[in-house]
C-alpha cells in the first residue's frame, strides 16, 4: 500500500466504501472491464464443537464456508472432487449444492480437482478403466457448469522413476483419452504438477506436453508448487501460455533442494526442507513473484478465472481463515493495481 | 436515507496477553478487517491501546496512521475506554474522568474518530440499588465528559450493555431523561440490549435522537433468569455463563436464531436518517477471522441491500 499521511484525509469516506460497493453505486475494485475473476480453492477447515471440520461435512458448514468466501470477495469456489462429492449427498445433487452456494453469492464452481482414482497413468492397462471413471464424474457433475477438471498427470515421483520418455508419452496418452472424453461434455482437462509429481522438472514438463493433444489437455500452474521445484512459474507460463487454463496463487518459502521430491512416502506432507511448503500471498519470506506473473497475465491478455489457494495453511497453528483473508487482501491490494 | 459507516472492533483479537501486541499480529488483523469490507477500526483500551500505548508502539499517533493505511484501514472511528477508573456515581471522580477523556478525545480526533464510548456505570450487582438520585450523579458525570469531548469535536456515546447499572428499561429512561442531549449520546449495542430483554429494533425508534453510534451483534439467549443481579456477575455470568453455562453470548449477524432483527434495525436508521458509524463486534468468537468474514458477508449481501 503507498498510502500516506496526507492520502490519510483523501481517503475520509472509510467504511462507507463497502456499502457503496455492495450498493452498486460504485464499481468493485476490478472495475467495469474486469478481466479477471477470483476463486477459491476449498482446503478449508473451520472450527466447530467437535473441533475442526471441513465444510463439506453439513449443510451448516458449507453456509458458513461460502458465506466466508464471498464476505472478502471471491467470486467463485474451486472444489476438490471428494468435497463436492460429499455436498452432493448432503444435498442431493450437484445442481442443489451449487444453488445453495449460489444463495449465498457464490457464482459457481469453476474447476474440480480431483485424479478419480486414477493413480498410475504410466500404466496403459489403467488407460480404459481411467475414462471409465471420468464418465461416472461426468454423470454425477451433469447439470453445472464446470469449466476444468484438474489432475496431477503422473503419480508421485518415487513410485514411478525411472521417469522415462516411454513413461511420459503413456502419461499423455491416458489424459489425451480422458480429455477427449470430458471435452465432450464441455469441460477440459488440465494438469497440475506438483513439485513430486514424476512430471516436475522442464525437460518433464515438456515432453509431457510435446506428447499431450493441446486440444484435450491443459496446463495449470500452481505457482508455489513449480517454485518449489525451482522452475519460475511466470517462465513456465509465458512459455506455455496457449495450453494454460488457469492457476492455483500460492506461495511458498523453500526450494527443494534435497530432492524431497524422491523421498517416500509423501513429500508434501513430510519433508526434510520443511514442516510446511505453502504460504498465502504476501508473506516477507514468499519466493513468487506474483507482481510479475501479474504483468505476464496483462501482456497476454488473460481472460477468466485466478484461483487463491493454500493447502495446509493449518499447520503450526495457523487458519483458513486468516490465510484466505491475508491472500485475498494481497490480491485486492497488490495485484489488482496491476491487473484485473 | 442513512449515512452508514461501517467500522469494526478489533477487541476480539484481544483474549490472552499475548494477543495482539506483534506488529505481524495487529497487521494481519487489520488485513482481515479490511478485505472484508470494514475499512474503520475502533480501538480501546486493551486493544491497540490509548494516546501513552500508541506512542510507545507506534512512535506517535501520525505512526499509528500510517500502520492503519498500509494495512488498508482508513481509520480509527472510534475508542472503547474506561477513562482510568473511577465511578461515574462518585462525584469526587468527575473531574479526573473528564479530564482523561479530554486527553482521549484529542487522540481519537487527531486519528480522524468521531466517538468516544464508555461504560456509563458499573455493573448492577455492584451499583444497585439505582436510586434515581444515582442517575442524576451519573448524568452530571456524562454531562460534563460529554461537554469536554465535543470540545475536542468528538461524540461521547454511553454503551449500555446487559451487566450495566442500567439496563432495565425505566432506568434508561431515566438516564436518558436527565442527560444532556446535546453532548451526551448513546452507543446501542444490539446484542447487549437483547440479552437485557430490551428489543433494540423498538429501544432506537424511541431513542434514535439520542443514538450517535452502535455495535451490530447477535445474541441467540437471553439473560432470562435475571442472573445480572447476582453477586460477580461479570465472571460468573458473562464469562462463566450462568446456572446455565452458557459458553457464549455473541455471535455474528445472521447467526440462525439470533434474537436480533438487523433487517428492521436497518430499516429504522434509514428512516431516521441515522448518519454516524456502525461498528460490528465480535466479541467471545472462536474464530476471529471467520467471525468478521461473516459479518462481511451479511452486510454485503443483506444490510447493503437495504
Amino acid at each position: 500500500m503507498s498510502y500516506t499521511r496526507r492520502d490519510f484525509g483523501k481517503v475520509a469516506v472509510s467504511g462507507i466504501a463497502l456499502a457503496q460497493v455492495a450498493g452498486g453505486q460504485v464499481p468493485a475494485a476490478a472495475g467495469a472491464a474486469q478481466k479477471i475473476k477470483w476463486s477459491y480453492m476449498d482446503h478449508w477447515t473451520m472450527r466447530s464443537p467437535r473441533g475442526w471440520v471441513a465444510p463439506q461435512v453439513a449443510a451448516k458448514y458449507a453456509d458458513r464456508f461460502y458465506k466466508a468466501l464471498v464476505g472478502v470477495g471471491f467470486q467463485a469456489v474451486d472444489p476438490f472432487d471428494f468435497r463436492l462429492n460429499a455436498l452432493i449427498q448432503v444435498f442431493g445433487s450437484a445442481k442443489k449444492v451449487e444453488q445453495f452456494a449460489q444463495d449465498r453469492g457464490v457464482e459457481r464452481f469453476v474447476n474440480v480437482f480431483g485424479n478419480s482414482g486414477v493413480e498410475f497413468p504410466h500404466l496403459p492397462e489403467a488407460h480404459d478403466d481411467a475414462v471409465r471413471r471420468f464418465e461416472a464424474k461426468l454423470k454425477l457433475y451433469e447439470g453445472i457448469k464446470i469449466d476444468t477438471f484438474i489432475v496431477m498427470p503422473g503419480a508421485r515421483y518415487w513410485l514411478v522413476e525411472p521417469v522415462t520418455d516411454e513413461k511420459i508419452k503413456r502419461m499423455a496418452e491416458c489424459w489425451n483419452k480422458v480429455g477427449k472424453k470430458t471435452m465432450e461434455h464441455g469441460i477440459k482437462l488440465t494438469c497440475h504438477h506438483e513439485f513430486y509429481c514424476c512430471l516436475h522438472t522442464r525437460e518433464e514438463i515438456a515432453k509431457f506436453y510435446s506428447y499431450a493433444d493441446p486440444q484435450y489437455v491443459g496446463f495449470f500452474i500452481d505457482t508455489a508448487q513449480h517454485q518449489i521445484a525451482g522452475i519460475d512459474p511466470t517462465e513456465l507460463y509465458v512459455k506455455y501460455h496457449d495450453r494454460v487454463t488457469g492457476f492455483h496463487f500460492k506461495d511458498t518459502h523453500n526450494v527443494d533442494l534435497r530432492e524431497d521430491y524422491r523421498t517416500p512416502p509423501d513429500p508434501e506432507r513430510v519433508a526434510a526442507t520443511t514442516y510446511r511448503w505453502f504460504w498465502e500471498m504476501g508473506t516477507p519470506q514468499g519466493l513468487v513473484d506474483f507482481p510479475k506473473l501479474m504483468k505476464a497475465l496483462k501482456d497476454f491478455n488473460y481472460t477468466g478465472w485466478l484461483t487463491v489457494e493454500h493447502d495446509k495453511a493449518d499447520i503450526g497453528g495457523a487458519n483458513y481463515a486468516e490465510s484466505t483473508c491475508r491472500a485475498k487482501w494481497y490480491v485486492d491490494n497488490v495485484l489488482s493495481k496491476i491487473y484485473a | 436515507m442513512a449515512n452508514i459507516r461501517w467500522g469494526y472492533a478489533i477487541n476480539q483479537w484481544r483474549v490472552n496477553e499475548t494477543d495482539l501486541v506483534t506488529k505481524e499480529q495487529r497487521e494481519s488483523a487489520l488485513k482481515v478487517l479490511s478485505v472484508s469490507g470494514f475499512r474503520a477500526v475502533e480501538i480501546g483500551d486493551n486493544a491497540i491501546g490509548g494516546p501513552e500505548i500508541v506512542t510507545a508502539y507506534f512512535g506517535s499517533v501520525h505512526g499509528l496512521k500510517d500502520f492503519l493505511n498500509s494495512c488498508g484501514m482508513d481509520r480509527v472511528c472510534s475508542y472503547f475506554g474506561n477513562l482510568g477508573g473511577g465511578s461515574a456515581t462518585n462525584p469526587g471522580d468527575h473531574v479526573r474522568l473528564s479530564e482523561a477523556a479530554k486527553r482521549l478525545a484529542g487522540f481519537l480526533a487527531e486519528l480522524g474518530g468521531s466517538c468516544l464510548v464508555v461504560r456509563p456505570l458499573g455493573s448492577y450487582w455492584r451499583e444497585a440499588p439505582i436510586t434515581q438520585e444515582k442517575l442524576r450523579i451519573v448524568a452530571d458525570c456524562w454531562n460534563r465528559v460529554g461537554r469536554t469531548t465535543k470540545s475536542e469535536g468528538i461524540q461521547t456515546a454511553l454503551h449500555i450493555d446487559f451487566l450495566c447499572g442500567v439496563r432495565k428499561e425505566s432506568d434508561l429512561d431515566e438516564l436518558v431523561k436527565v442527560s444532556d442531549a446535546a453532548t451526551v449520546g448513546l452507543a446501542l449495542d444490539t446484542a447487549e440490549l437483547a440479552i437485557a430483554g430490551i428489543d433494540p429494533v423498538k429501544f432506537y425508534e424511541k431513542n434514535y435522537a439520542r443514538v450517535k453510534h452502535f455495535h451490530f451483534k447477535d445474541a441467540v439467549l437471553a439473560d432470562t433468569l435475571d442472573e445480572y443481579k447476582e453477586p460477580n456477575a461479570d465472571v460468573q455470568l458473562l464469562n462463566g455463563g450462568g446456572k446455565r453455562q452458557i459458553d457464549r453470548w455473541f455471535y455474528e449477524m445472521g447467526t440462525p436464531g439470533g434474537l436480533v432483527n438487523f433487517p428492521a434495525l436497518v430499516k429504522a436508521m434509514n428512516q431516521h436518517n441515522y448518519d454516524g458509524w456502525v461498528v460490528a463486534e465480535s466479541d467471545q468468537s472462536p474464530h476471529a477471522e471467520e467471525s468478521v468474514m461473516l459479518n462481511g458477508w451479511y452486510v454485503r449481501q443483506v444490510l447493503s441491500k437495504l
